[in-house]
């Protein structure tokens, strides 16, 4: 074996022993590299197997209809379109916060299975386009279902 | 391609192609620039959603393909080096990781200034924010490496293995948004399905690869020039040696 | 900030980038020139 290929197998070998190990670390850790619960793993047929009576963080998007607004307080539901789970917050909210749209809430649940959240980031989606064409697509119906119903 | 690469890679051979590369790409960055800021500041609408805040995804976008892709060719520079001992591709290393830092440093600055208005918050340990600022440190780390051994050489070297083992984390970082749940959206453009049919209007997509191509000239530029200071100083330091040991 | 039109943070984020960018672009000339000057040809 030359030198040089002695160093190409040297190389082989770190590297893939360096991505087996991360690979292995992160799949080890998903859980916790994973920002948000959606409502499917928290309850319902498919729930995972994870401490709820600490705080989390729970993601979806937010359901159509289900938005009131009481003074400070702020109630919804958030829907994975398997699972819903309410959530009632009191807070600033952030600007992109809108019926259809993603929503990641940090909180805890309570007994009767309201969440309830004490910071709430809204989720942006891949989605960027001028306010005539989401009009448009709006109302031809959103081919792409890129638009969501309500927008402002 | 190969035969191109390795006459390149002979350094007299090299300063050679450089300096009208250099030029012609530096007039390229400052053009595309100047289109590009105009598209984006003054010529494309605001989004339907974020308003005015959607400006800051071309300055941002375009800074976080230049990191990886920074990263990418230290890598590729790092085999070659360590393979074949390709002096100049040792010297890419130095030269480029400050770079490389750059566009990395934007993108996290101007995600975090773009966070703040849509997401309601500057900073959060999501999978892809969090792997983007361990690219960050992997090229302060290559930086740092490549200038903390007496022998330069040997600094090179480490430099170059650091960079290959960082390699990892780059599909970490592209396929952080689909592995898991992250507050981060998913891929607008450089993804395969995107790529036929971008999920960004095209009077934003205009715009958004000008950047690019501005960004990317940029790049050109700047290696050339920090590849001819690395070539340089390496031939001050051999000059310095043999006054010093003949 | 649930109202405006968020035009101070596209400023920043601007701001923040010509600083970095023109940094790295100055950096790269100062280093050349001055290395330029002691390896003449």
């Amino acid at each position: 074996m030359t030198k040089k290929q002695q160093r190409i197998y040297a190389i082989i070998l770190v590297v893939t022993g360096i991505a087996v190990a991360a690979a292995l670390t992160l799949f080890a850790l998903r859980d916790n590299v994973t920002f948000f619960y959606t409502p499917s793993d928290i309850i319902g047929a498919n729930a995972k197997n994870i401490v709820k009576d600490r705080p989390f963080r729970l993601g979806g998007l937010v359901m159509y209809g289900t938005v009131e607004q009481d003074g400070k307080r702020l109630r919804f539901i958030v829907t994975d379109n398997m699972e819903d789970i309410a959530v009632e917050y009191e807070g600033v909210v952030p600007a992109l916060f809108r019926e259809g749209q993603g929503v990641v809430a940090a909180g805890t649940l309570d007994e009767s299975g309201l969440f309830r959240a004490t910071t709430l980031m809204a989720k942006h989606d891949e989605n960027y386009m001028p306010p005539e064409v989401a009009k448009a697509l709006k109302e031809k119906g959103a081919p792409h279902g890129r638009v969501p119903e309500e927008y402002p | 391609m190969s035969n191109a690469l390795f006459a390149l890679a002979n350094p007299a051979r090299f300063r050679k192609v450089g300096m009208p590369l250099l030029w012609v790409s530096s007039a390229a960055s400052a053009a595309l620039f100047a289109w590009g800021l105009w598209l984006a500041l003054l010529a494309s609408p605001a989004d339907y959603l974020q308003q005015e805040a959607v400006r800051i995804m071309y300055i941002h976008v375009p800074a976080a393909w230049m990191a990886l892709g920074t990263y990418s060719s230290l890598a590729f520079a790092a085999l070659s080096f360590l393979i074949w001992r390709h002096t100049l591709a040792g010297l890419y290393i130095r030269a480029m990781a400050p770079v490389g830092a750059a566009f990395t440093a934007i993108c996290l600055i101007t995600g975090s200034i773009w966070g703040q208005p849509t997401w309601g918050t500057w900073w959060v340990w999501d999978a892809r924010l969090t792997s983007v600022l361990v690219l960050f440190f992997l090229y302060a780390g290559i930086i740092a490496l490549a200038d903390a051994f007496e022998n330069r050489e040997r600094g090179l070297k480490a430099a170059a293995w650091l960079s290959l083992i960082g390699m990892v984390n780059l599909p970490v970082i592209k396929f952080s948004v689909d592995w898991w749940n992250t507050l981060h959206q998913p891929p607008s453009v450089s993804s395969f399905a995107r790529m036929v049919e971008p999920a960004v209007d095209k009077s934003m997509l205009t715009p958004l690869l000008a950047m690019a191509g501005a960004y990317l000239f940029l790049f050109i530029a700047l290696a050339v020039l920090r590849l001819e200071s690395e070539i340089m100083s390496r031939r001050i330091e051999s000059a310095r040696m043999r006054r010093n040991h003949g | 900030m649930a109202d405006g039109t968020y035009i101070h943070f596209v400023w920043a984020a601007y701001g923040v980038t010509g600083i970095i960018l023109a940094a790295i672009v100055l950096m790269s000339i100062l280093k050349h020139r001055s290395l330029k000057k002691e390896n003449p040809e």
